[in-house]
């Protein structure tokens, strides 16, 4: 005989049944992961098991060498999508602190890299020739040293000359700030004469007064023999930073990590910022990056790098070691004003390799993500085990 | 034992079995909360007035907000800044860190859109972001830590790199645009016609030329965490005649996928800077590239071919599919993003 308990526990039971049969529903779901829903009735894209249409047989996989049987298979999204790469990366990162990292070439140098010059080009109104290429002599002058910027008129990889290049000056905030006249004579900032490579001087005026740094638009226009106009424009930083580089530095093992100290001398009180990558002796092997930051009152100070101890030791190369490139910048505005880049300025103690710690950073917000990130891999892991 | 309280051992057993599948159930529907940043603007629109930030993301019937979220089922807050500011500026970068605290924290976006979980509650934040959005994100999470140059510049720098997982950007400008150099009087006047159709020679214009000053790699470090890389390959017509290799009408290649060297460098897609030859020596990442314009790539309007690029996220069989390999025929960039989770 049932009684009302027992009824109502079979309810409940059963409530509770078909709960869980959705709940596994749900689960499986999740797992073939098929369809995206969309706002409208679009056909579903495939999500992670992505239902990629092959390639038309004249796709360029072909043209490109790939045999049409690799051409057909099924692209797919890789299983975790982003979340678990992320956190294989992430606990990768986590191994050092984010003030310091490896560097594996030389060509990962984040200080030589941003310091690069990539030139701008122009071509002809339906893109014809000659070509129009103008840059600065570097990404960024200080004061008091004159910006030098080039320009040069070039059919195919031949330099040709011009009639006449000049260019207007603009400061970043639209303030026009003058007229330049380039010039191919050997004279005034031309390093070669007749070289067709033109060249123009610019030493900021009352446009940058109060100002750290300043970025410097030019526009430049090339009139060719034929009197055809070319315009193309570049632009520069003009910095008047408020701390120098004294040349002093000092060493030492801390903690287990190679700290390499800077001294300054601040002229007016702000936030300053030094980086410093550290290379072999040969200068061929680029070992770590490291920075710090920090407000400081005039007068003079030693800003603290410490390049942390597990690059050096995993790299297993022995000291000394070079302070191959310094940056300093007074970071206390945008844009920030860029100190001339000093090179080669101290070797440090012969340091063994195996002086330095081998002990993970394990960066705590890293990890933090990586395991949150994990969370968002989808129809992966345990869950469709259990489910 | 009675048979009685077997009978009521079995039955406690169920429910906790039932109560265990049902909390699991709960566990597997862990998805991340998206945060749509958008692109430059000519007015302080989306600042102003939340709709049209959210507007950005529409096309007709079509939506990226609803494709990405899988039609709403994951949380999502869109974010409105000052796109006419510098991307470094207090109404973009700064007003972008802000928002994304707020949303962490679990506070509305200005249409009242809560991120489902709170960082403190376990929940995990993508930020989807569009064009300026790139530099705008790689600023902040370049400048999140106290040794990093731009330190907490003008916001909570610090924090939103704490409670993001990643970023995603379609035709991001990290490497600034051609686009921008056009219509700052670059290059010939058909170039610099089309240009002020994209956009004016404003303060954020001059911030996101290809020169290599203005350039966000020189004011920020290595993104604290990973900016994954979409955009689109489609020409407009006329504008991409004026742009370097492939891109999307205003962002070149060499930007959207956040290359080292030159920001103006001719790529296609089957050679674009793989993810060792990034802006930074870390955190920029590889997705794909979708025969979308620039605008299509933000408001879902066009769902067409998607190509693999190299280091990208597509496999083919075992192996990362061969670049310039046709991998989706009908995908938008909101669509890849709702793949990705």
């Amino acid at each position: 005989m049932s009684t009302p308990r027992a009824s109502r526990r079979v309810g409940l039971l059963a409530a509770l049944g078909v709960l869980a049969a959705l709940a596994l529903l749900a689960v499986f779901r999740r797992g073939s992961s098929a369809v995206v829903p969309t706002a409208d009735r679009e056909p579903p894209v495939a999500a992670v098991t992505a239902a990629a249409e092959p390639p038309p047989p004249s796709a360029p996989t072909l043209a490109l060498g790939v045999t049409a049987a690799a051409g057909r298979r099924k692209a797919m999204l890789p299983e975790g999508g982003l979340a678990r790469s992320a956190a294989e990366d992430y606990r990768r990162r986590a191994r050092y602190p984010r003030s310091s990292s490896p560097l594996v070439t030389v060509d990962d140098d984040p200080i030589v890299r941003e310091r690069v010059v990539n030139p701008i080009r122009s071509r002809g109104p339906n893109n014809e020739e000659p070509t129009l290429t103008v840059y600065p002599a570097l990404v960024g002058f200080e004061t008091p040293e004159p910006a030098v910027v080039h320009a040069f008129l070039a059919s195919g990889d031949e330099k040709v000359a011009a009639r006449s290049v000049r260019a207007t000056v603009m400061t970043d905030r639209f303030e026009p700030a003058g007229e330049l006249e380039y010039r191919d004579d050997g004279t005034e900032g031309d390093a070669v004469a007749d070289d067709r490579v033109y060249t123009a001087v610019f030493v900021p005026g009352a446009e940058a007064s109060g100002r750290p740094a300043t970025s410097y638009m030019v526009r430049v226009v090339a009139t060719t023999r034929g009197n055809e106009e070319r315009i193309a424009t570049t632009s520069f930083l003009y910095s008047f930073p408020d701390a120098q580089l004294t040349g002093a530095y000092r060493d030492a093992v801390v903690d287990g990590s190679l700290q390499v100290q800077a001294e300054v001398s601040v002229t007016a009180p702000g936030r300053f910022h030094l980086e410093a990558t550290l290379y072999d002796t040969s200068g061929e092997q680029a070992l770590a990056w490291a920075q710090t930051a920090l407000a400081l009152p005039e007068g003079r100070h030693w800003l603290t790098l410490s390049f942390y101890g597990l690059i050096l030791r995993e790299r297993g190369i022995d000291g000394p070691y070079v302070l191959q490139n310094v940056a300093l910048s007074t970071a206390s505005t945008m844009p920030n004003a860029k100190n001339r880049l000093a090179e080669g300025v101290h070797v440090t103690a012969a340091y063994a390799a195996a002086r330095f710690t081998d002990a993970s950073y394990d960066d705590p917000d890293l990890l933090d993500a990586a395991d949150r990130v994990e969370r968002d891999s989808g129809n992966l892991g345990g869950l469709d085990a259990g489910g | 034992m009675t048979l009685e309280t077997r009978r009521e051992g079995r039955r406690n057993a169920f429910l906790a079995a039932c109560l265990l599948v049902l909390s699991t159930a709960g566990t597997a529907a862990a998805q991340p909360c998206l945060i749509f940043i958008h692109g430059k603007q000519t007015n302080t629109n989306t600042l102003t007035n939340w709709q049209a930030a959210r507007d950005y993301w529409k096309s007709g019937s079509r939506d990226a907000v609803a494709s990405a979220t899988k039609n709403f089922a994951a949380s999502y807050y869109v974010i409105g800044y000052n796109g006419t500011d510098t991307y470094w500026g207090a109404g973009a970068a700064g007003e972008v860190a802000n928002e994304i605290v707020n949303a962490t924290n679990g506070g509305p976006d200005g249409g009242g859109n809560r991120c489902a979980l709170t960082f403190a509650q376990g929940g995990t934040f993508w930020v989807i972001g569009h064009s300026m959005a790139g530099p705008v994100m790689d600023f902040i999470l370049g400048n999140n830590d106290a040794s990093d140059p731009n330190f907490n510049f003008n916001g909570p720098y610090d924090t939103v790199a704490a409670r993001l997982s990643l970023v995603v950007t379609f035709g991001g400008a990290h490497r600034g645009s051609q686009g921008a150099d056009l219509a700052c009087g670059q290059g010939n006047i058909f170039c610099s016609f089309l240009a002020q159709f994209i956009q004016s020679c404003d303060t954020a214009t001059y911030w996101l030329r290809s020169s290599d000053d203005v350039q966000v790699r020189s004011f920020a470090n290595a993104p604290a965490k990973n900016v994954y890389l979409t955009g689109g390959y489609e020409a407009i017509f006329g504008a991409s005649a004026c742009l370097n290799g492939e891109d999307d009408g205003i962002v070149q290649h060499a930007s959207q996928y956040a290359c080292n060297g030159s920001a103006t460098a001719s790529y296609n897609n089957s050679n674009v800077c793989n993810n060792s030859n990034k802006q930074e020596s870390s955190g920029f990442r590889n997705l794909d590239t979708g025969h979308e314009n620039h605008d299509d790539e933000r408001n879902d309007a066009d769902r067409d071919t998607r190509r693999a690029i190299p280091t990208g996220i597509w496999n083919c069989g075992a192996s990362a599919c061969t670049p310039d390999t046709v991998v989706q025929s009908a995908m938008s960039c909101a669509q890849l993003v709702a793949a990705l989770y």
